[in-house]
């Protein structure tokens, strides 16, 4: 555990602060893309502007057809940071309500989730996305579903044994004394124990998911002309990385600070939520 | 001119910062040792005990503000890299928690042998040197090759005495070493203590909250009250005649000092009624080894506690005191038997609001996310109260009703217990199973939540099973008491009746009492036999065992006057008498 100096907040809270406001700097930017942007995110450009470093007219230089690159980036967060939040927030689910049902349901339910847990596990996860993406039209959404559907598993087995610890525990044994229903029961003293535990697990996915939307848009499988995703920018500037840098590196710095900042807040939480956290400093 | 005494504490104050400016632990404290001399500092939680143990140790942690003065044998210690040299080789310690203090990855040997290396023994006398060590301290030296998990609480802390002995110190500092040991455990590891320091001359800080320890045992008696020394002196003499009124406030908290609770007619309805009951444990084996045969932890006990009567079920750690009190309240599943709760059958394994358990730590039992107010108020609307009186419910055990707002970490250990009680009894049950509900509190705090339940439980007529190894606090709550061993039941008597049962009686003998010398110690440490048809389960360890306590386990037989036995020798020799 982490010791708070006397007087002042710990390191942990300063890195979390950055991770918190680089989180929110990324949303936002990405939100207000619209009219952040100074140019539209698919206005074509001459000849003349193609491939241009950067400069004060384009900060982070154009593209082969003199699309702005800094209109893109802030458009392209949004792609991604939509598809990382919407897959992360099914998977999460998925995984807790699998979870938790298999610790604290009957010993059979146990068997069989984690036996559907295992085989889910035991396939290749990217095979299992290029399948499906292959076998139709890609799109967002379906990128979105695919990784959430794939991505519950090791939410489910963390969650569940974090509450298979927990059902033993004396409070919760106390609990059962109440009679209270096994929903109420996992609702009140369950739950709550696994959150702080299920948010940094799915802040660290954030990032995971992220790269991931990235990947399937490099590929060509995810966002498709005219939306833009920082996958799909890195896709388009691969051919220009010794001329054109600016096409992968500023997309690439995109992805890297996101993954950061989130894994940042992640820590933070993890420390904001733990119920001893408010009183550091008492009498040991 | 005065000899320069081992250690000499000056005007030792410590203060931590906290959120509402510094907390003093220590508040200006004396206190000297002298070589050979055993000194006991007693004082209730909180006193600062455990900080005057760290700072001789130089061990306080780096925000704490220090001042005042440590001289060893005249020469300052300041925390530094000098102080720090003096540990293990000049100043030794050993804790409450021994199981913490042992790497649980190594045999006890090789622990041994490394801190015997430490020492500075050459390699080829370490073995030699740790062997010594361990007869030192009573145990055989086929120890070496265990891990720690192997070894009883006793012997691990024997063990962690034999390491703090491994430098040759000249003071050591033991930090409440047998809380968390049996009476009869607790005896052997003291006596060893004792003699140990004995023949070594060293000095020892024995640092207790329990008075009852000290006489018999000590030289000299310091009380600690807020961070200063209120009374030192010879032990024998403060404990005669107290000057201080913490100290007397220590004394009177002791439960063989409190009203016994007397005997209750056998009018009242039973609350709970256990006939035959047995608990198993199956011993699961992993794809590598085999599991071994079940484990039998309670075997047919029969048991009644009436409407508003107490009864104390008392045996060793092991005995299936637990077991008992999980299968009765519906959290384990019963191998056989039946339970009445109000005269109903409770189908096994399933818990039920009738049956309340308080756990011995508090902390554990309550949520530590929900605020007590909840936790109370969950309790009442699970009994059919939506909106519950909380704040009434919380002064009924005497807490402020500010706590509602509070959540258990923010609590002391009596808070929290009170806390717990409330929420037992707000789910209105019919029987509190009550599992050492106190035995990880102070004397004077246990003192206050006996009185209290002892009140509220003649207010309002529920049953208590009290689970316990303490038998003058047994006596102090409960009107009868059943004891165990082995997981049987071996004797049954009215709460103010002298004892029959020899393994009763080693408890009432190993039972620290004041003005009493200690007792003398039983080389016996472990377990008696498994399986009842070899005989008497206790007979091993049994003083008055004959060739037939062997043969067979004996019967537990009615004996007039309300009680029960299981010991054939015993009750023929009363039977001539």
């Amino acid at each position: 555990m982490s010791r708070a100096a006397p007087g002042g907040r710990s390191p942990l809270d300063a890195a979390a602060g950055w991770g918190l406001g680089l989180v929110l700097a990324v949303a936002l930017l990405s939100v207000f893309a619209g009219s952040l942007a100074p140019h539209a995110p698919s206005e074509v450009g001459g000849a003349e502007t193609h491939l241009q470093a950067p400069s004060r007219e384009h900060p982070l230089g154009t593209d082969v057809l003199g699309r702005d690159v800094l209109s893109r980036l802030l458009h392209g967060g949004r792609a991604s940071l939509a598809v990382g939040w919407l897959s992360v927030l099914l998977a999460v689910v998925l995984g807790t309500a699998v979870g938790l049902a298999a610790a604290i349901g009957p010993a059979w339910l146990d068997r069989a989730l984690m036996a559907a847990t295992d085989v889910f596990l035991a396939f290749p996860r990217i095979f299992l996305i290029l399948l499906l993406v292959a076998l139709s039209t890609p799109s967002l959404i379906l990128v979105t579903v695919v990784i959430g559907v794939t991505g519950w598993m090791s939410v489910a087995r963390l969650v569940r044994a974090e509450a298979l610890a927990l059902r033993e525990r004396e409070f919760v044994l106390s609990a059962r004394g109440l009679e209270l229903s096994a929903l109420r029961l996992v609702l009140r003293h369950v739950l709550p124990h696994v959150a702080p535990l299920v948010l940094v697990a799915a802040t660290l996915r954030l990032g995971n998911a992220v790269l991931l939307e990235s990947f399937l848009s490099y590929l060509g499988l995810g966002a498709q002309e005219p939306l833009v995703s920082w996958g799909a920018m890195i896709e388009h500037g691969q051919g220009h990385l010794l001329d054109a840098w600016w096409l992968t590196a500023f997309p690439g710095l995109a992805i890297t600070v996101t993954v950061v900042s989130y894994n940042l807040l992640g820590d933070g939480i993890r420390d904001r939520l733990d119920p001893r956290g408010g009183s550091r400093g008492e009498t040991p | 001119m005065r000899e320069v005494p081992l250690l000499a504490i000056d005007r030792l104050a410590v203060a931590f910062p906290g959120p509402h400016g510094p907390v003093h632990a220590l508040d200006g404290l004396d206190l000297t040792l002298d070589a050979g001399r055993i000194t006991a500092l007693v004082g209730t939680s909180g006193s600062g005990k455990t900080v005057t143990g760290l700072a001789i140790l130089g061990l306080l942690p780096r925000e704490a503000a220090v001042t005042g003065q440590l001289h060893w044998r005249g020469e300052p210690l300041d925390g530094g890299p000098t102080h720090r040299a003096r540990l293990g080789r000049e100043i030794a310690m050993i804790f409450q928690d021994p199981g913490a203090c042992l790497d649980p990855v190594w045999t006890v040997g090789a622990q041994l042998v490394e801190t015997v290396r430490a020492a500075g023994v050459p390699r080829r006398k370490a073995a030699a040197r740790a062997e010594a060590l361990l007869a030192e301290v009573h145990l055989s030296a086929d120890l070496r090759a265990r891990y720690p998990h192997q070894l009883s609480g006793g012997q691990k802390q024997r063990v962690m005495l034999a390491l703090a002995l491994a430098g040759d110190p000249d003071l050591l500092v033991a930090d409440e070493p047998t809380t968390a040991l049996d009476v009869t455990i607790q005896a052997g590891v003291l006596d060893t203590l004792q003699t140990v320091v004995r023949q070594r001359g060293m000095a020892m800080l024995f640092v207790t909250h329990d008075l009852s320890l000290v006489s018999g045992f000590a030289d000299r008696l310091a009380v600690i009250h807020e961070g200063r020394i209120v009374e030192t002196g010879d032990a024998a003499a403060v404990l005669a005649s107290p000057a201080r009124v913490h100290t007397q406030d220590l004394l009177d908290a002791l439960p063989e000092h409190a009203p016994p609770r007397g005997t209750m007619p056998v009018t009242a309805d039973p609350v709970l009624d256990i006939e035959a009951l047995h608990v198993v444990h199956a011993r699961r084996g992993t794809p590598w080894r085999r599991g071994g045969p079940p484990l039998t932890a309670v075997r047919d006990v029969d048991l009644v506690v009436r409407a508003g009567e107490a009864v104390a079920l008392v045996g060793e750690s092991g005995c299936g005191k637990t077991s008992l009190a999980l299968a009765v309240t519906g959290h384990l599943e019963r191998g056989g038997g039946e339970v009445r709760l109000d005269g109903a059958l409770r189908p096994p394994g399933a818990p039920t609001r009738a049956a309340q358990l308080i756990f011995q730590d508090a902390a554990a039992a309550l949520d530590p996310r929900q605020r007590c107010g909840d936790a109370v108020a969950e309790a009442a609307a699970a009994a059919g109260d939506a909106r519950p009186d909380v704040a009434a419910r919380l002064r009924e055990v005497s807490l402020p009703s500010g706590t509602a707002a509070r959540r258990p970490h923010q609590l002391s250990g009596g808070q929290r217990q009170r806390v717990a009680l409330a929420r037992a009894l707000a789910a209105r049950p019919r029987l509190l199973v009550a599992d050492e509900p106190t035995a990880s509190l102070d004397v004077v705090v246990q003192a206050r939540i006996v009185s209290l339940l002892r009140e509220l439980q003649d207010d309002q007529g529920w049953g208590l099973l009290w689970i316990t190894h303490d038998l003058p606090l047994a006596r102090s709550v409960c009107h009868r008491l059943v004891v165990m061993y082995g997981g049987e039941v071996v004797e049954e008597l009215p709460a103010d009746d002298e004892p029959l049962h020899p393994y009763t009686r080693e408890l009432v003998a190993m039972t620290p009492r004041l003005g009493h010398p200690w007792p003398a110690a039983r080389a016996f440490e472990g377990y008696g036999k498994e399986d009842p048809s070899g005989g008497c389960a206790y007979a091993p360890r049994c003083p008055l065992a004959e060739a037939s306590c062997g043969r067979g386990n004996p019967p537990l037989i009615d004996v007039p006057g309300g009680r029960r036995l299981r010991c054939p020798v015993v009750g023929r020799n009363r039977g001539t008498h």
